[in-house]
């Protein structure tokens, strides 16, 4: 699927041009996830006007980059805004700790708000930013990247905006993970995070490439189709599958379990009478299609109003929206292994159902 | 394969477990071939089989997509239905899943009672049914209340199926009239229907009546009526257990109307002794003798019309004593009548005296009586109008002289009132000599034989006091036959009828010949 690994399709820049398809791809690539990329993308268009920002295919030998991105809350976000301080912060404390300075960033997912946010850093700071992340798709928990556990993730610097420096090092990404979340509470609710400095052969391994060109790419390919283009068309235009587009009919938001809990949202499909359920938590995870489960994660859901191009997250369904409904390959590196789907399948978010590999299956 | 349906085992529960049961997605009709009672966190599409209820016994995680895919994987399996608490809500896109691929979905106060219910209704064999109704049957009647309405209302509420008092031809006596034959056309169909199948068959009827509904009955011993169960459902799956208990149904009616019975035959024989006492009490009536008559709503004050009838034929029953006060009533007539073996003394009270509208009352006794002719033919004799209790003694005794004479007196329509005719007609009565019978006969000759349209017509002219106009009425023909009639028995006779003399003669003459015969 050309449209899904665009492996031609590479990008030499982020331009004034494509910063809008950029953001589109971000939300598509979001899967209904990773915030909003449009307060960053404003900041971002205003550096772009002065100039591009190259892609890089990877460092080069003897060169390092730091994944960055910002965990928490993105509505948190929006209420507390960063400084613009935190990145130098960060960067400054693993230089602290002899660790050699990045040349290069990338985004710890070039999804959702991270997306921008890693260009915009590259652009202040003048670092290179590579064309690649580490979770291709948006993902909720810092152990679903493409990471190895061993060696550790740290030393990882997280710097929220009250101030203080947290730093875990020695941990491996679930670890990471649990001690950075449990924190994040007691200082401000998100944060900007850095990680280690990865050498150019060790991104090679593990960095998931071309996932910046990927969102520009499906941006344009969905900004070229007709004003009037509904659902079928823009499934089509994306290389996805529409599931179904109708109005929504009820949402339900699952009581217990914290904000990520999640619930499940339903709809009938106004041309074929048929039901269309998508479970959601910060991403929609999963799709049945009368009972029948189609499309899961780590392929990508979308919920998008198509008379305003609009893309709907979870937090934002209400009953009576029409929508269409769309699923989209994920990234191919999390499937090709079972202990990769292990770690962003559907039983990962608790759901008791296997990966459905829908496009091998077309 | 079992030919229970959905709508079988809702009464079912409801009637044997108490659990109420409602359908939430699918039809009443579709077939359950098994019952098995499952646990939601168990994976229990796995073990479903076609034609399966299953009944869900614990709380299923709210509806998402897990609830679809169970359902989904239900209905692939080919189940016929899904029972949940009532607590637990499907939301609309799990009802609408379940629709299209042909799940039914059921809600129920109870699952573990329905499971068990659904389990005897399919496995056990009929006798578990037959229990089950019959015990339901009879703890409804008894509480059910002394009246027939009452107690086939108990048993339709509590059985499910409409229970009902019919006659021989079909027609509701008792129980829900718009049960059976609604209001409708199928109405006659089904009436029609039922009353050929009632007089062909012996004492059971198994029907399946024209507009597709199953009918249960049996006769009933006392009296002409027939317990009949209307049954609920198309295919009659309880056909066979409401026959059999049909038959302690029969027994609890035939006691209740035999008791009924009682009952009226005792007011009846009370009543009559005491009109025979106050006939009896002459000059004065002893205050105890007021007492009673008092107790039993005589008025003995007050004017009277004796009224005295006799049944032509088979002797009368408590049916026709109704029917024959909604005749009287229907002239705006309030008669009280008082049973006898061959037929009733009656008798109206007005309080005061009514004057001139004698005449009036005497047309309006006949109009009743031949409204009740379709029912009980009758003749009916009237006395005078007379005051108080002894007078009421006197206008009986007239009245029963005068039903002696209407009896036979078929020109007259066999009604004699004392008051119009008086004694003459006594005496003309007495006429039946064997000198004068044959000159009579000899006289009349002409007019041909005795019971023929001719003779017929000069005694009912005669007998109305020379009125052609209630010659006519008498005789049910047009008033210009009769003056036919008239002219040409004139002619044969060669006679004047308006001589007086004349008029005697043949009167005497008429009435000599039709008592001889």
């Amino acid at each position: 699927m050309t449209a899904v690994e665009p492996a031609g399709e590479r990008y030499a820049a982020l331009t004034a041009w494509n910063l809008p398809a950029f953001e589109i791809g971000a939300e598509i690539l979001g899967s209904g996830g990773g915030g909003a990329p449009t307060a960053m993308a404003l900041v971002l268009a205003d550096l772009l006007r002065e100039r591009d920002l190259p892609l890089i295919a990877n460092a080069p030998d003897g060169t390092f980059a730091s994944a960055i991105g910002a965990m928490g809350g993105p509505s948190i976000f929006a209420e507390c805004l960063p400084s613009g301080e935190e990145y130098r912060t960060a960067l400054g404390e693993l230089e602290g700790l002899g660790l050699p300075r990045p040349e290069f960033v990338l985004c710890v997912e070039a999804a959702g708000m991270n997306g921008s946010y890693g260009a915009y850093l590259a652009l202040h700071e003048g670092l290179g930013l590579l064309d690649g992340d580490l979770m291709g798709r948006a993902l909720p928990r810092l152990e679903q990247t493409s990471l190895p556990s061993v060696p550790s993730m740290g030393p990882f610097v997280l710097v929220p905006p009250t101030g203080e420096v947290l730093l875990v090092d020695r941990a491996a990404p679930r670890g990471v993970e649990r001690i950075m979340r449990a924190a994040l509470p007691q200082c401000g609710g998100w944060g900007l995070f850095v990680t280690r400095p990865l050498s150019g052969p060790e991104l090679g391994h593990c960095m998931i490439p071309g996932t910046v060109s990927r969102a520009i790419y499906l941006g344009v390919a969905l900004r070229r189709t007709s004003a009037y283009a509904r659902g079928p068309e823009m499934a089509e235009a994306i290389g996805g599958r529409l599931l179904g587009s109708g109005a929504l009919e009820e949402i339900a938001r699952y009581p217990s379990g914290g904000p990520n809990a999640g619930g499940n949202v339903h709809l009938r499909d106004t041309e074929g009478g048929f039901q269309v359920r998508l479970e959601f938590q910060n991403e929609y995870l999963l799709a049945a299609v009368d009972g029948e489960v189609v499309a899961t994660c780590p392929d990508l859901l979308i919920v998008v109003d198509p008379r305003v191009r609009r893309f709907v997250r979870p937090e934002e369904l209400r009953p009576r929206l029409d929508v269409a409904v769309i699923a989209l390959p994920g990234p191919s590196w999390w499937k090709q292994t079972p202990a990769r789907l292990g770690l962003v399948g559907p039983r990962a978010f608790g759901i008791e159902h296997d990966y459905v590999d829908w496009v091998a299956a077309s | 394969m079992t030919d229970i349906c959905i709508g079988d085992l809702l009464r079912w529960a409801h009637s044997t477990a108490g659990a109420t049961v409602s359908v939430v997605a699918g039809d009443a009709q579709s077939q359950i071939d098994g019952v098995r009672a499952v646990l939601a966190k168990a994976d229990f599409a796995q073990c479903a089989r076609p034609g399966d209820l299953l009944v869900v016994l614990d709380a299923p995680p709210r509806p998402g997509w897990h609830t679809d895919a169970m359902l989904r994987r239900c209905a692939d399996a080919g189940v016929a239905c899904i029972a949940f608490d009532s607590g637990y809500r499907l939301d609309s896109g799990a009802v609408a899943i379940a629709e299209r691929h042909g799940l039914g979905v059921l809600r129920t106060s109870d699952p573990w009672r329905l499971s068990i219910a659904a389990d005897r209704l399919i496995h056990a064999p009929t006798n578990a049914r037959i229990g089950a109704l019959i015990k339901t049957v009879v703890a409804a009647l008894r509480r059910a209340g002394e009246s027939l309405d009452e107690l086939l209302a108990t048993l339709s509420a509590a059985t499910g199926h409409t229970f009902l008092l019919l006659d021989d031809d079909g027609r509701a006596l008792a129980g829900d009239p718009h049960g059976l034959l609604p209001e409708d056309a199928g109405r006659g169909a089904d009436a029609a229907h039922l009353a050929g199948c009632l007089v062909r068959t012996g004492t059971l009827v198994d029907e399946r009546l024209p507009s597709g509904r199953r009918l249960v009955a049996e006769r009933v011993e006392v009296g002409e009526a027939w317990v009949a169960a209307l049954l609920s459902g198309e295919d009659g799956l309880d056909a066979g257990a409401v026959s059999v208990a049909l038959a302690v149904v029969k027994a609890a009616t035939a006691q209740r109307i035999a008791s009924l019975h009682l009952f009226h035959e005792r007011e009846a024989r009370i009543r009559a002794g005491l009109l025979t006492e106050i006939l009896d009490a002459s000059p004065g009536l002893s205050a105890d003798l007021r007492r009673r008559a008092l107790e039993v709503g005589w008025d003995l004050r007050g004017w009277h019309v004796g009224i005295r009838i006799l049944v032509r034929g088979d002797a009368p029953t408590r049916a026709h004593r109704d029917a024959l006060l909604a005749a009287f009533a229907a002239q705006a007539l309030e008669l009280t009548a008082v049973d006898q073996n061959d037929g009733w003394i009656a008798w109206i009270t007005f309080r005061r005296h009514p004057g001139q509208i004698t005449e009036q009352v005497s047309a309006a006794i006949r109009r009743a009586q031949a409204a009740f002719a379709p029912i009980l033919p009758t003749a009916v004799g009237v006395g005078k109008l007379m005051a108080g209790p002894e007078g009421l003694a006197r206008t009986i005794g007239q009245a029963a002289d005068a039903a002696k004479i209407a009896l036979n007196r078929p020109a007259s329509g066999n009604y004699v009132h004392v008051d119009r005719l008086g004694l003459a007609q006594l005496l003309l009565a007495l006429t039946h000599t064997d000198v004068f019978v044959p000159a009579a006969r000899e006289l009349l000759a002409p007019l041909g034989p005795p019971d023929g349209p001719l003779l017929n017509t000069l005694t009912a002219y005669l007998d109305a006091g020379s009125s052609q106009a209630e010659t006519a009425i008498v005789l049910g023909i047009h008033r210009n036959t009769v003056s036919l009639r008239l002219a040409r028995i004139m002619t044969l006779l060669a006679v004047d009828l308006a001589e007086p003399e004349t008029r005697l003669a043949l009167h005497l003459a008429c009435r000599a010949v039709q008592s001889a015969t």
